[in-house]
Parts: structure tokens; C-alpha cells; sequence
């Protein structure tokens, strides 16, 4: 099975859930904006107070449909705007 | 100095070049620009030519440490005598209290390593006192925290977190490496931070300092250890110049 928007999307609220719960889940908003695979990058929206929980979650992601895989955060910005220029 | 977030361990065979081309080639990807390596083989000093022709395969900063696991006070004793005026960073690994101790006491040693799970949960206030009168660096790792199985990640992280929480309340200086084994556990230490702050308590800006400013500190206290071979006042003299 090949990596989509919705495994990934499903392994990050994994994470989520595994690590911080209820409690920090209903504050992230979590959006997935953009993903493209070919260039391995993707663009996540989230609530800012809760930027370094996305970011742990992300880091302890470790494989999506039994693939081994890393997400790395790249940049963080606080407008999509100017985060859709710095690619 | 100005250096951004650094990962202060990253295993290497310096046996096998490829091993090290492909470990940086991810770092480089991940982003990191500051790494400290260190020989997986028992090396005593890292060789200056390999140091130079990994210093041109990457655009990494690279520094390199070499980590010693001692069983005994005697085999402490032994192997610390080939260290003086060591020009890498040098830390001491053990199970054994009376080595840490020691090695906590001996203005050669940089670094006392907590990493490994088992050597975690020896750390004491005592070793911790030590440290801060030499001003050595306590260091810990969250490799243990990348296991699948979650009953033994919530083990690690209840042990990482009362142990790193002993380091702080204390104010020893402290670096927290990633030392991971599986290049796919790689992460770049700001990712580490973040880890750092949700999940093991430590806040922020204390946690940003632990990745920046503690390896810049643990690197000039080797730069001033090779300085101090010359007693101040002493100048150099080469073919009758002062240089």
C-alpha cells in the first residue's frame, strides 16, 4: 500500500492521540493543506498554541502502512501565504 | 560563534566510508547543520585524514567525540592516561558509581554519559554535584524513546523525564543527543526540541539552550583544554620570531 493524504493523515492523529490525548487533540485544528510526494514536502495547519505538539507528533511518526518513514519539520510560518512562497 | 541546534551523538563506522556518506547525506536532508560524530569501533583517536576527507563530503559542521565504556575504576585509570591534551571531545560511559565519580571529577572528561537505559538509572546528586564544581557536561539520550512497544516507551519516558528533571532542578550544564541507531529514528534536533518540551516537561527556552548553547559551551571547553598547554606568559618561539 502506497503512502496517501489519508494514511498519513491517520498516522499523525495516531501520534496524536498516542502522546498527548483528548485534551491536546481538540485544541490542534489540524488541516492537511498541501502534500506532494514527489518533492517530499507537505504543508499542516494547526492552532499556534499548539505548534510544538504537531511537531513532536510528526517526529515520533516512524512508519505509515509498514513503511518507514520520516517527517521532518522544514518551516514554520504563520501564515500559509508566505509559508507557500518559502518552497 | 554562532551555530544553530546541534545533534551532539551520531554513531559512525569510520571502517566503512559509505556508512558514513549515506548517515550525512540524510542529516543534510533532514536540515541538521551542526553534528558531533563518533566511531561505533573502538578507536582511540579519530585519524586526521579521515576527519578531512568527511569535513569534504559534507557541508555539515562536523566535530567528533569519542566515548569510552569502562567497567572499572582500574580500567579507568588505564585508558584516561591516553587523553591528556585530547583534541575531541572525550566521554566516559559506566555502570560502575566509582567510575562515574571519577570520571565526573577529571577535568579530562567532557562529557558522563547517561544514554543507555541501564546507565540512566545509576545517576546520582552526587555525580551531579561533581559535574557542576568541574563543569563537565551530564549527557542524555532519547533513543530509547523510538521503540515500538508502548509499554516500554512509557517506561522510557517516565525514566528520561525523573532523570532529566534531577539534571535540571540541580543546573548542571546538559546536552541531550539523539544517539540514534536506525537511520529512519533520525530527526533534527529542533523536532527534538519539541519532544523535549511536550513530552519530557522542559521548557522551552531552557530546552533550545540545551541544543545550542551547551555543545557551542562543551566545544570551547575542549578549544580552551588544548589552549592551556602553554602556560600563560610562555611565548612560542620558532626560529628566533615570537609568534
Amino acid at each position: 500500500m502506497n503512502l496517501t493524504q489519508n494514511s498519513l493523515l491517520k498516522s499523525i492523529w495516531h501520534s496524536i492521540w498516542r502522546y498527548f490525548g483528548l485534551k491536546e487533540a481538540n485544541k490542534i485544528g489540524l488541516w492537511l493543506i498541501e502534500l506532494n510526494l514527489d518533492e517530499d514536502y507537505g504543508i499542516i495547519r494547526c492552532s499556534h498554541q499548539t505548534k510544538e505538539t504537531i511537531i513532536s507528533a510528526l517526529s515520533l511518526v516512524r512508519e505509515i502502512n509498514g513503511i518507514k518513514v520520516i517527517l521532518s519539520p522544514l518551516k514554520t510560518s504563520g501564515t500559509i501565504r508566505s509559508i507557500k512562497s518559502a518552497k | 560563534m554562532f551555530l544553530s541546534y546541534f545533534e551532539s551523538r551520531l554513531l559512525v563506522n569510520f571502517d566503512n566510508f559509505n556508512d558514513i556518506k549515506n548517515k550525512l547525506e540524510l542529516c543534510e536532508k533532514l536540515g541538521i547543520k551542526n553534528l558531533i560524530l563518533e566511531p561505533e569501533n573502538k578507536i582511540i583517536t579519530i585519524p586526521s585524514e579521515i576527519k578531512s576527507k568527511v569535513g569534504l563530503e559534507t557541508k555539515i559542521n562536523i566535530f567528533y567525540r569519542i566515548n569510552l565504556r569502562l567497567n572499572n575504576p582500574e580500567d579507568f585509570k588505564r585508558r584516561i592516561r591516553h587523553f591528556n591534551n585530547f583534541s575531541d571531545i572525550l566521554s566516559i560511559e559506566s555502570l560502575n558509581k566509582e567510575v562515574q565519580l571519577r570520571a565526573a571529577r577529571d577535568s579530562r572528561v567532557d562529557i558522563v554519559s547517561f544514554s543507555n537505559l541501564e546507565v540512566i538509572k545509576t545517576l546520582t546528586p552526587g555525580v551531579i554535584s561533581l559535574m557542576k564544581q568541574n563543569n563537565s557536561f551530564l549527557e542524555f539520550s532519547l533513543a530509547p524513546l523510538m521503540v515500538k512497544n508502548k509499554a516500554n516507551q512509557s517506561k522510557n519516558f517516565r525514566n528520561l523525564y525523573r532523570y532529566i528533571h534531577l539534571a535540571l532542578k540541580s543546573k548542571v550544564n546538559c546536552i541531550i543527543s539523539g544517539n540514534f541507531a536506525d537511520i529512519y529514528d533520525f530527526r533534527h534536533p529542533r523536532a527534538l526540541i519539541s519532544i523535549c518540551h511536550t513530552l519530557l516537561g522542559i521548557p522551552l527556552d531552557r530546552a533550545k539552550k540545551i541544543y545550542k548553547l551547551n555543545p557551542i559551551l562543551l566545544l570551547e571547553r575542549v578549544k580552551k583544554r588544548l589552549n592551556n598547554k602553554i602556560e600563560p606568559e610562555v611565548k612560542l618561539i620558532k626560529g628566533g620570531e615570537i609568534l
